[in-house]
């Protein structure tokens, strides 16, 4: 079963292409790692899942990302829903200058969830999610820089949690933690899977491995190769993937 | 060390000198606040007590006795004044320029603000004559009064908020703004919700720069609102004009009396601390603020 | 995929700055590929579209603000500019009761005003903003750049009064006179009599009013300068003075020209300080110790007596319209230069009061 549906895609900036067409079946509730050299498009391709490269002066896609079906570059999707069903968490944690408990609460907040009850639920429930719950729960309404860079990046996973999205988009969620955190982030990705599709852009070979299913494998802009992750480890079929895993390049 | 490996004398010394030139340079410039303080302070200081800042200006020529209340209360009135109209719509022009980037719109916007802020205030003055003050054509006929001189220094001011605010919402940080777009908010939720109170402080600063900046404004006064040694009755009208601070150091300093320039000084000490403390003060709010948030 | 009209306006690019790849300039390069989509912004919801057209009226603001200044100048400059046409700029009669209005005198007056404080600011500024960027010690950084920031913010009133209370009795007793006895004895330029009040006067108080404006700007404008550069000037074995004067003051000059412009534009529409003590007399300074005429200081002084007579007035307004015209030239020059250098950061600088 498929969640997202990639079909002959292509992404522009300007005449310049960052990303030439791209056609893979995601699955539902399995990890997919995208690897590959810097500038190799993999963030451009994650960003377009949820149109976060609309900011971008003269982007312009080529092609259809379908999610559960619609294409979500179509006129009848808005951007702004299609985020909300595709969450995102950046590589560096990005909480906002609020307190523990408005920061996970702040997405129910803009869809108009004033309820205390609801959100005090919500909130309760993201951060377990996020394996965050313990280590806050007493302090709540401290401010969310109190918080170590490990902490508040599972506090924006929760937060990105907390409005039920389908799909969550990881950009090296674990570049900016120490490895102890980049443990706790991989083991809360196992987790997650059993309820959610995650991509995941890494950089480290062998973290990709650790959590995911299936890899892509992309170079200056094309894909290369995408299987399942124990093979393109061990047998990949595309001599190109060889050369980046066992590290001749990149 | 070998000659040949060291510097040369001449090099050297030509390198102290110059040091030494360009932190005389520096001296040279910064006197002037330090003549301008010790100046205003002994040629005003014997006129310098609670009473002339409490008190409302009387003899004759007026203000030979008596104190600068009149000034100091209306100095706040058209401070006040300037700020309802410029804070509102220079934070609104600023949230534009932000929302709108580089393009074509929003970039003329950015020149004709900028030119805005370049605008002699003695051509404000007279703008704000026809607009506001004159009693006969177009215009609102509010005669010499508080409300045509506050507006007209409301004017001035919307530049200086305009620029400030776009400024103050650029250095949110990235991060913030698309952490609020990847959770499925809108431009105005992000803008309301995490742009603007990133950036209220830094707004805050600026409104109270533009308020220091119109407090030290003469010229546009003297077309709009001229002098009052009382308080006015009203806002608009033959009975609106208010003193102002400035306004009374320009006339007192005209009187051919010694008297009355050492209360032209001690007012203009006044105005100093007025203004030298806000601004130290401001610099101070900033600093800390930086501090802080640095942690992000 | 057609181009809509709402694609047309959404206008986030908030990103440009983020951009990593090299963009074209061509306003839709999807156009011309039917297959492409481009996708700008998240304009779509009606609370985005309302939003977006609510934001504009702040735009609409400022150019109605603009629009204002300029127009309520040139309506009502308009007698005094179809009667007197460009003779207005050269002639130097200034007769209200007679109603003929020639600007010379006061063109005049502002120039030689303005090239005074230029000719004291400029190089005193640019060592300052040497000694700021480069020589000050760290410790003492903070306090020196404050002092200079402070310098800017005291009212022009206050500059004229401590003019009047100190530069000008220094002038006539002591500087004046000097001048008069040494340089006087060659030049008759400067051997004229010693009033104190006047161009001279004016044009220095003035100088104080700009250099903070001057330096502060010149040093941002150092700072920019790229580390590499400075350091790749160091390896070579430069000292201090040489990599100063030969690699960051050259990479620079568009800067301190940019500055120099800011500080003209901010000189030439002086107004209180000038006006208490340039002289006030519409005469042409034939000597350095001669008294003047600013625009602005005629402004000032008698533009409310002036309206009583509709020519009088409009003669008035157009010479605040040189004014605005000549600040507007000077300060999109500068801007250009500063914004080349330093995008966006452009410290902004109000006419003085």
């Amino acid at each position: 079963m498929e969640r997202l549906s990639i079909k002959d895609f292509s992404a522009y900036y300007g005449e310049t292409r960052a990303l030439g067409s791209v056609s893979m079946e995601i699955p539902d509730r399995q990890v997919l790692a995208l690897i590959g050299p810097s500038g190799c498009g993999k963030t451009t391709f994650l960003r377009s899942l949820n149109r976060m490269n609309d900011f971008v002066k003269d982007f312009s896609v080529e092609g259809q990302v379908l999610l559960d079906g619609q294409d979500i570059y179509s006129p009848e999707m808005h951007p702004v829903i299609l985020r909300r069903r595709v969450g995102m968490v950046f590589q560096k944690p990005n909480p906002f200058t609020k307190s523990i408990f408005e920061n996970v609460a702040y997405g129910l907040r803009i869809q108009g969830i004033r309820a205390k009850g609801v959100l005090r639920d919500v909130v309760e429930k993201s951060l377990q999610a996020a394996a965050l719950w313990d280590e806050v729960k007493d302090r709540l309404d401290d401010s969310a820089f109190a918080l170590s860079g490990g902490q508040q990046q599972r506090l924006c996973i929760a937060r990105a949690l907390a409005v039920e999205p389908e799909v969550i988009l990881l950009d090296e969620p674990a570049s900016a933690l120490d490895p102890i955190s980049t443990a706790r982030i991989e083991e809360l990705i196992q987790e997650l899977k059993t309820r959610y599709t995650i991509v995941i852009v890494t950089h480290n070979m062998q973290q990709a491995a650790r959590v995911s299913d299936q890899t892509v494998f992309f170079l200056s802009g094309e894909m290369v190769e995408m299987g399942v992750t124990s093979k393109i480890f061990t047998t990949p079929s595309d001599p190109r993937t060889e050369d980046y895993i066992t590290g001749r390049f990149g | 060390m070998e000659s040949t490996r060291s510097l040369s004398l001449f090099r050297r010394v030509r390198n102290a000198i110059f040091g030494t030139i360009t932190a005389m340079a520096f001296v040279l410039s910064v006197a002037p606040l330090l003549a301008i303080i010790w100046v205003s302070w002994e040629k005003g200081k014997s006129a310098l007590n609670l009473s002339f800042l409490t008190t409302l200006p009387s003899g004759f020529p007026v203000g030979s006795s008596g104190g600068i209340l009149n000034g100091i209360a209306g100095s706040l009135v058209l401070a006040f004044l300037a700020s309802v109209l410029s804070v509102p719509v220079g934070v609104w022009a600023g949230m534009f320029l932000w929302e709108g980037g580089s393009d074509r719109l929003p970039s003329m916007v950015r020149l004709f603000s900028d030119l805005l802020l370049g605008v002699p205030s003695v051509v404000w003055g007279v703008v704000g004559y026809y607009v506001f003050s004159t009693s006969t054509g177009y215009g609102l006929h509010w005669g010499f009064s508080a409300l045509a001189g506050g507006l007209t220094l409301g004017f001035i001011m919307i530049p200086i908020v305009t620029r400030v605010t776009e400024q103050s919402l650029r250095d949110v940080p990235r991060s913030f703004i698309e952490g609020a777009y990847a959770l499925g908010a809108t431009r105005w939720q992000t803008l309301r919700g995490v742009a603007l109170p990133g950036a209220m402080a830094g707004i805050g600063t600026g409104v109270l720069l533009g308020i220091l900046n119109v407090l030290g404004q003469t010229a546009p006064l003297v077309f709009t609102n001229y002098y009052n040694t009382g308080i006015p009755s009203s806002l608009v009208g033959s009975q609106g004009a208010v003193g102002d601070l400035a306004m009374q150091i320009f006339i007192y300093i005209h009187e051919p009396s010694p008297e009355m320039h050492t209360k032209a000084m001690a007012a203009a000490l006044v105005l100093l601390a007025i203004v030298l403390i806000l601004d130290l003060g401001i610099r101070f709010l900033t600093w800390g603020g930086r501090k802080f948030s640095a942690r992000r | 995929m057609t181009q809509t009209k709402e694609e047309e306006n959404r206008n986030v690019s908030m990103n440009q700055e983020e951009v990593f790849f090299p963009v074209d300039d061509s306003p839709h390069p999807a156009a011309a590929h039917p297959s492409r989509r481009l996708v700008r912004g998240s304009h779509l919801s009606r609370e985005d579209r309302i939003f977006g057209w609510t934001l504009k009226g702040g735009a609409i603001f400022i150019f109605v603000l603009f629009l204002i200044v300029l127009g309520v100048c040139v309506i009502t400059a308009w007698p005094s500019i179809t009667k007197f046409g460009l003779s207005f700029l050269w002639s130097s009669a200034w007769n209200p009761g007679r109603r003929i209005f020639g600007a010379f005198p006061y063109l005049v007056g502002t120039l030689w005003v303005t090239g005074i404080a230029l000719v004291v600011a400029i190089p005193v500024a640019i060592l300052s903003a040497l000694f700021l960027s480069d020589y000050v010690p760290k410790w003492l950084g903070g306090v020196v750049s404050t002092l200079m920031e402070m310098l800017a913010g005291i009212p022009s009133i206050v500059f004229g009064a401590f003019g009047i209370m100190f530069v000008v009795p220094l002038l006539r007793d002591h500087v004046e006179p000097f001048l008069a006895s040494t340089l006087g004895t060659h030049w008759d330029f400067f051997n004229g009599d010693p009033m104190g009040y006047g161009i001279l006067a004016a044009g220095l108080v003035v100088a104080f009013m700009i250099i903070p404006l001057v330096a502060t700007v010149t040093r941002d404008s150092l700072l920019m300068v790229p580390r590499e550069m400075v350091e790749a000037s160091y390896a070579l074995g430069a000292t201090q003075v040489e990599t100063l004067l030969f690699v960051k003051l050259k990479a620079v000059v568009p800067g301190i020209i940019g500055s120099v412009t800011l500080g003209f534009g901010r000189a030439v529409g002086e107004t209180m300080a000038v006006l208490l003590l340039v002289g006030n007399q519409g005469s042409i300074p034939q000597t350095i110790q001669d008294v003047g005429y600013t625009i602005s200081a005629l402004l000032a002084n008698t533009f409310t007596y002036a309206v009583i007579d509709p020519l009088y007035a409009a003669s008035e307004v157009e010479l605040g319209l040189i004014l605005l015209l000549i600040t507007l030239v000077v300060n999109t020059l500068g801007r250009k230069l500063l914004m080349r250098l330093m995008g966006g950061r452009l410290a902004g600088s109000v006419g003085g009061g």
